[in-house]
């Protein structure tokens, strides 16, 4: 009988408004229900009601007429001649039956009560248990109420990210509960897709990272601050220019030749994983940016990173590579928060490459004209017969070893009550360069966030807006690669007048970077409404409404100055490109939850109508009367278009999931999707993703509690399920006609796109997932472990025709497979807590393995030189290298044919994997009293590309060279790793030396070891706090990329890239105040 | 329960709607079906082939097949040692060379998008009768055209008749008969449906036109032996009164010149014809990809006064040597166009005429035709012949001098009048008797396991 009481806490006002409220109550009703009765005493008074609907059913319709009458007596009205009876207790009418038996009254008793933390704040959905069985759930002020109870029951509340509370019932009818903080973070609220779990209820593979994390990080991308967080998550920051290109993959490369970046989601709106500079314009600088650029790190409350099929399933054809989840800040209910943080710092390049000096330099010349048997000549080798070789300038020191200045700051007002709360903040970032100039990242970026529920709870609503606009003014073209090039006996860069020193046509001097400008602006808007409304008391109906529109203009301007005036170029060129992304999502949801005596229940049915734009059209100016006008195309003489991009998406789906708790210890999660992609062609839209996760909490089996009490927490989880991949671009099934480049006769022509193949669908990638999460010592000490295997097939690949088809393939599914298996490690613990001091420790580690396991006719396919079945995905096909011949003095390499001859691609005999072999990160966090330390060590063991990759210059050559160089053969017999300087093309040498880009000579070890962050911080004495009339206040600096152990012969191992800007250590120092 | 009812139809409605996820084309492509309801987008389809010849030289249609057939043959000595090209020089051509997959890949290319327009067409109702024969014409040659080439090239070729490629990938080479009879069906097609003069093109010769067909055809029915209608095709273009041999031989190859039945006007803005940019020396020949001069024995052969030796070639002084290459075209790069790149003329049809009238014997009118050749070049007329076979003899000696380094004149003649053994074995000392035909590309044979290599490869 019990358990169909369900008892609805009516009239949840706010707390302090009873304060104000009159207790002298006016009503005038004939015949009105005890309900409407109770609303209004509420309203009037502000007192609660307890009640059960079933026996409010039994009562009679009331006549009452007063003015201004006191509460007891318009109660005793209410109650005359009622089945019911009250009791008054702390603002609090409990309505019951009326008992006629007392000897029950003294065993069974009515609760009601309310759960907060330790700040006073309510919990919101705790746990209220009785005997381990019939469990409810904390309101939205954290009330709850039982019935009928047995005194000296239990109760046990529980709710995540709390320590659990045990509660014998006594005499009181009113209970406050306030629970501690957990210790760890296995009841830290994970956001999933579509809701929220935690880390010991969930049963997918999701990493979180939260705004503790990111916040002390001087980051101006979010996603340079996950690097070595996430297991299972790669990383690479591929250049150390403000506003530069990240390299992100979830689990490894799951498609040959498709898109592999995650789906990305920032408060429901899927965001742009398209990189959406120009490649024209900017792929010199940043490789075309990458959007996450403008969001705000510090605007970021949490980041959940999805990885198994349970998790991912759910996002259907765009699950493939992973998802991460990014969630904004919400305000909070309570006192008006003003927060203001600042910081300022420096960053520089840390990691130069050594080159040769001047001496060391002109030694090795005079060595390659000797080894050639050649002599210098006049008008060609201006370094060594025109050039004053007295002079030593450091290039690096010159182009790139500048300071550049960070500074940031962060103002945000947040607040708000029980029913609506708020927060605003503001923030302005800029980065200089290392560059000589005036070149700067600037951006501005404004959060707003807007939580609201009614009176009656029933309907609720949540608003976010976020507007950034990032302004970039860089050099058209990364200068790194000059500044460890340019002969160090270089002359002067500016001459007698002042104006850049051409040395008469024969020095291209690298200043002429500095004449070009790449200017960018960037407008990010990204807004969603999500409403809510409780149809009924378990079944709440949602939609979700979204857009994000992102424009970028950019421009890179080439003015005559930059121009070696050799060439005789009259003209400043300049190129523009105008980008637009403009999303928006609408999704429609409805949740139903239960909590039954044998279990939790909770159903999840949703729609997504997602439609996405995307235009950039490209220019080509020429033909400019002066470069004070490069930017004003209209007064260019020629305009040429240089290519435009117009496409659109759209996407459509229905999922549903089924999550099923038992007693907390078997979990069952069902997702399925079906959904549509205007990717493809008619009859290949739709397809159906669904998974299975389970979670069995084995700890609270009562043989672990009993045998291994060491085990306060351990769970396992498996899951298997698909999702697809429909990052392939759009259109590619059409039947279309573009036009072609030129014209002719004057006319417009066009010509076929593509063979047309409407039969193509998405890349299928089958999700196993089996982890163990484990906590011992009280959770002191937390352990994941995860494995998983993830099939990648149906691989959308160019099938190879012959070319007598008129194309030499066709877009089509191939039962190519890709294999991603991995194992992951996160360990986190709590090595000392105590009052004054404690510290924390966490660790990740990631082996992954990438295999592609079969690829039909490899051989004869466009990749047969690129990939090898068997072997990664990231290998490179090259000779083998054999070592410098002690006699010859040449590079030596395996000739497999016996030939004779090093061909290709006869010759490539050997596969080199460039796949980290694992990588990780170690945290540790010390507190002891004010001061907080935190330090993060992040490491990858891999082989990569050492300085020779990609160099067809010889060393002898005009070119400077790392000191490694110097380790060459001069003598019959010297046994060397480099072979004999050479400057001549024609020589034999550099016959030889040609093959050592593409041999395995130019892979070498690249692993290291990085302190990528260190923050020290102290938060200000209450006393201090008093004085200076704040809440809180905070001191830190903060250092990036501080120390790096490495072996790596190139510039820096992460981004392996002679070509590009390592990225910069960097040191600030800033303060947080809390008003 | 009737409101969940409700948002359960509209969430299912939202994740189903067939009609909503399908997009229209980009606006910067079109779409196959809307292109061929308008002429003027289906006139863009057709100068897309046109476009598309002319954008590279490394295609059949740019100057390659010139370039590589002179080598094969005796017009040009190669100075790039140990290269691709330097095999087609020494008649060893691998059947893995880039030269040779660029010739087989552009043609079919070509194939590809004639097929595309036929088959466009052929589902369009809007375009005029009048537009869309001239249309279907065209792309009708162009298809004939370019198996033409790969006929002689390559011997034995799939004809490729359609866009599929499930059939395409799967097709099978047919014999020289075959692909003649379909070469001439298309020819025989096409001219009916080609306008007569040049007025679709603006009076540009850009543009193939009726007489274009019957030019091609008078060239096919002589490489097929049919004299009869060599003759009379051949007859019809000289005899259309839309051209006249220029008698200043520095203008035949200016654009839209009076001898000019079909020109491909050239495309990229910063160049006239390729073969001006490519084969124009200013020193040694040592610039990718034409790194060729004329040969000696190219050089040696002519007559003392022969106005074409001293017009069509130029020459250049590198120390002790002397490099001559041709200079039919004269302009080298520049964006100002003068000249187009011939590729049917009248002289040739002039030289088709005299052959067919010597083969049935008509020695007075093959001689005619000759002396208009001959004449044009400042060489003394000839009287009379009296046999066949030195009337044959003047006229190859003639084709050699008028149609040097064009579209590949030289080689196919030594070929299809079996002199090329004679004529080449004893300069080239690597020559077979199969070198006659070049291998199909090697990737071609794995992808298409039905094709069968020459012999010889």
């Amino acid at each position: 009988m019990h358990k169909s009481y369900w008892l609805i806490l009516m009239a949840i006002g706010l707390l302090s408004c009873v304060k104000v409220r009159s207790q002298e109550i006016t009503l005038s009703y004939e015949q009105a229900s005890l309900h409407t009765l109770f609303m209004e005493i509420h309203q009037q008074s502000g007192y609660f009601f307890y009640y059960s609907e079933k026996d409010l059913a039994r009562s009679k319709p009331v006549t009452i007429h007063v003015v201004k009458a006191p509460l007891e007596r318009v109660l005793a009205i209410c109650f005359t001649d009622q089945p019911l009876t009250y009791t008054l207790e702390d603002k609090i009418i409990v309505v019951k039956k009326k008992q006629p038996e007392p000897a029950t009254r003294d065993t069974k008793l009515d609760i009601g009560g309310r759960v907060t933390d330790t700040e006073n704040q309510p919990i919101v959905g705790a746990n209220v248990t009785v005997n381990q069985h019939e469990a409810i759930e904390t309101d939205d002020q954290g009330f709850f109420q039982m019935h009928d109870l047995d005194i000296g029951a239990e109760l046990l509340i529980s709710s995540a990210g709390y320590e659990p509370q045990t509660i014998r019932i006594g005499n009181n009818h009113i209970l406050r509960v306030v629970l501690n903080h957990a210790i760890g973070n296995l009841d830290e609220v994970q956001v999933i897709a579509y809701g929220t779990t935690t880390r010991r209820l969930n049963t997918g593979s999701i990493s979180s990272v939260s705004s503790k994390d990111i916040q002390p990080q001087p980051v101006s991308n979010p996603l340079a601050a996950l690097t070595g967080e996430v297991p299972g998550l790669a990383i690479i920051q591929n250049t150390g220019v403000p506003g530069g290109s990240f390299s992100v993959q979830i689990r490894g490369q799951n498609s040959v030749l498709n898109g592999t970046t995650p789906l990305y989601i920032i408060d429901g709106v899927p965001y742009g994983t398209t990189v959406l500079g120009s490649q024209i314009v900017s792929a010199g600088i940043n490789f075309g940016g990458n959007p996450l650029n403008s969001i705000n790190p510090l605007d970021i409350e949490s980041i959940s990173v999805l990885k198994d099929a349970d998790a991912t399933a759910i996002y259907g054809s765009r699950g493939a590579n992973g998802v991460i989840l990014i969630t904004t800040r919400k305000g909070k209910a309570g006192k008006t928060r003003f927060d203001v943080n600042a910081y300022t710092g420096w960053e520089n390049v840390f990691r130069r490459l050594p080159v040769l000096n001047t001496r060391q330099y002109l030694d090795m010349r005079e060595e390659a004209f000797r080894n050639d048997g050649e002599m210098p000549v006049a008008g060609v080798d201006v370094d060594l017969l025109d050039w004053d070789t007295t002079r030593n300038t450091d290039w690096q020191k010159m182009l790139i070893g500048g300071t550049a200045l960070a500074s940031d700051v962060q103002g945000s007002i947040s607040g708000g009550n029980e029913h609506t709360q708020f927060t605003i903040s503001g923030n302005y970032h800029r980065e200089t360069t290392v560059f000589p100039g005036d070149y700067q990242d600037r951006k501005i970026s404004g959060h707003a966030g807007l939580n609201h529920s009614s009176q009656d709870q029933k309907l609720s609503l949540a608003f976010v807006a976020d507007y950034s606009q990032v302004q970039t003014n860089l050099p058209v073209i990364d200068i790194t690669q000059l500044a460890t090039t340019v002969p160090p006996d270089a002359p002067d860069i500016y001459d007698a007048y002042g104006k850049l020193n051409w040395a008469n046509g024969y020095f291209n001097n690298p200043f002429s970077i500095f004449q070009t400008s790449y200017l960018a602006g960037t407008n990010n808007l990204i807004s969603n409404l999500n409403l809510g409304y409780q149809l009924a008391p378990r079944l709440l109906f949602r939609i979700n409404a979204g857009m994000n529109s992102i424009s970028l203009n950019e421009f890179a301007g080439y003015p005559t100055t930059s121009f070696n005036p050799a060439y005789g170029l009259t003209s400043g060129v300049a190129y523009s490109a105008n980008t637009k992304l403009d999303t928006w999502i609408l999704e429609p949801q409805l949740e139903y939850k239960q909590d039954f005596s044998f279990g939790h229940l909770n159903f999840l049915i949703g729609g997504t109508l997602n439609d996405q734009t995307f235009h950039q059209q490209n220019l080509l100016a020429t033909g400019f009367s002066s470069d004070n006008l490069l930017e004003n195309i209209s007064a260019a003489s020629s305009i040429a278009s240089e290519g435009t991009q117009d496409t659109h998406y759209k996407y459509e789906a229905v999922f549903g999931r089924i999550n099923y708790q038992y007693k907390d210890k078997y979990l069952l999660n069902l997702t399925a999707r079906r959904d549509g992609s205007s990717r493809f062609g008619p009859g290949k839209q739709f397809a159906n993703f669904g998974a299975l996760g389970a979670g069995w909490v084995f700890s609270k089996e009562a043989f672990i509690l009993e045998n291994i009490p060491q085990f306060s927490f351990g769970k396992l989880r498996v899951s298997y399920g698909s999702t697809g991949n429909d990052q392939i671009g759009d259109y590619q099934y059409l039947d279309t006609w573009s036009p072609s480049f030129y014209p002719y006769l004057q006319g417009s022509t066009l010509l076929p796109t593509r063979l047309y193949n409407p039969d193509y669908s998405w890349e299928l990638t089958r999700k196993l997932e089996m982890g163990i999460d484990l906590g011992l010592l009280g959770n002191r000490l937390l352990i994941t472990v995860d494995y998983y295997r993830n099939r990648s097939s149906n691989q959308l690949i160019p099938y190879s025709l012959p070319v007598l088809t008129g194309f030499t393939s066709v877009q089509t599914n191939l039962p190519a497979t890709v294999q991603n298996s991995g194992l992951e490690l996160e360990i986190n613990t709590v090595n000392v807590k105590g009052k004054f001091f404690s510290w924390t420790s966490g660790i990740t580690l990631t082996i992954p393995r990438t295999e592609l396991v079969s690829y039909p006719n490899l051989a004869s396919s466009p990749y047969a030189n690129t990939y090898q079945t068997g072997e990664p995905l990231k290998i490179r096909k090259v000779f083998h290298f054999l070592g410098v011949n002690p006699l010859s003095g040449l590079d030596e390499f395996e000739d497999v044919n016996k030939d004779g001859l090093i061909s290709y691609p006869n010759d490539l005999s050997r596969a080199v994997s460039l796949q980290p072999k694992y990588y990780g990160g170690l945290r540790n966090h010390f507190e002891y009293g004010n001061w907080s330390v935190d330090c993060f060590f992040y490491f990858v063991h891999q082989n990569g590309a050492n300085y020779l990759d990609g160099s067809y210059i010889s060393p002898g050559m005009m070119s400077n060279q790392p000191v490694w160089v110097l380790d060459r053969w001069q003598t019959a017999n010297d046994h060397r790793s480099i072979e004999m300087f050479t400057q001549d093309y024609s020589s034999a040498a550099y016959g030889a030396f040609s093959h050592v880009p593409t041999s395995d000579r130019v892979f070498s070890d690249a692993s290291f070891i990085r302190l990528k962050n260190v923050n020290v911080s102290y938060r200000f004495p209450k006393k201090l706090n008093k004085i200076m009339h704040i809440a809180e206040g905070r001191i830190y600096v903060l250092g990036q990329n501080l120390i790096t152990i490495t072996h790596y012969q190139g510039m820096d191992p992460e981004n392996q890239n002679l070509q590009a800007l390592p990225p910069l250590r960097v040191f600030t120092g800033g303060i947080q105040l809390t008003l | 329960m009737k409101w969940i009812c409700i948002i359960l139809i509209i969430i299912f409605a939202v994740g189903s709607c067939k009609k909503w996820i399908s997009v229209a084309p980009p606006i910067t492509q079109l779409s196959n079906s809307t292109l061929f309801e308008d002429s003027v987008t289906a006139n863009a389809a057709v100068s897309g082939i046109y476009g598309d010849m002319m954008t590279s030289f490394l295609g059949i249609c740019g100057g390659n097949l010139t370039l590589l057939t002179g080598l094969q043959a005796d017009e040009f000595q190669t100075y790039a040692a140990g290269s691709d090209q330097s095999a087609f020089y020494n008649n060893a051509i691998n059947p893995a060379s880039t030269n040779l997959q660029s010739l087989w890949k552009t043609a079919y290319k070509y194939i590809y998008e004639s097929n595309a327009v036929l088959e466009g067409l052929s589902h369009s109702l809007k375009i005029s009768s009048g537009a869309r024969s001239q249309f279907e014409g065209e792309v009708k040659f162009l298809r004939a055209f370019c198996h033409f080439y790969l006929l002689q090239y390559f011997g034995n070729i799939p004809y490729v008749s359609t866009t599929d490629y499930r059939t395409n990938q799967e097709a099978v080479q047919i014999s020289r008969k075959e692909i003649f009879q379909k070469i001439m069906q298309d020819l025989g097609d096409a001219i009916p449906l080609l306008s007569i003069d040049y007025h679709f093109s603006g009076g540009e010769r850009a543009r193939v036109n009726r007489s274009s067909a019957l030019a091609l055809m008078a060239r096919v029915k002589l490489y097929d032996h049919d004299w009869v209608d060599a003759e009379q095709f051949a007859s019809q273009v000289i005899g259309s009164g839309l051209y006249q041999l220029e008698t200043d031989l520095s203008k035949v190859f200016l654009k839209n010149s009076s001898e000019a039945i079909w020109q491909l006007a050239p495309v990229n803005p910063s160049y006239n014809t390729w073969e001006g940019y490519e084969f124009i020396l200013h020193g040694q020949p040592t610039s990718a990809p034409a790194q060729v001069a004329l040969s000696n024995s190219l050089i040696n052969s002519w007559e003392p006064g022969d106005a074409r030796r001293a017009i069509w070639i130029d020459s250049i002084v590198v120390g002790p040597n002397t490099y001559f290459f041709p200079f039919k075209y004269e302009i080298q790069n520049g964006g100002n166009l003068q000249e187009y790149y011939m590729v049917l003329r009248l002289a040739e049809q002039y030289l088709i005429r005299a052959e067919a009238r010597a083969m049935q014997n008509n020695f007075t009118g093959s001689v005619e035709d000759i002396n208009a050749i001959r004449s044009r070049a400042s060489l003394p007329l000839l009287s009379s012949i009296s046999t066949q076979d030195s009337c044959l003899a003047m006229i190859g000696i003639e084709r050699r001098h008028e149609l040097f380094c064009e579209w590949g004149h030289r080689w196919f003649d030594l070929v299809r009048r079996h002199l090329a053994n004679a004529v080449l074995s004893p300069i080239k000392p690597g020559w077979q008797d199969t070198d006659t035909l070049a291998p199909i590309p090697i990737t071609e044979i794995q992808n298409d396991p039905n094709l069968i290599q020459n012999k010889g490869y």
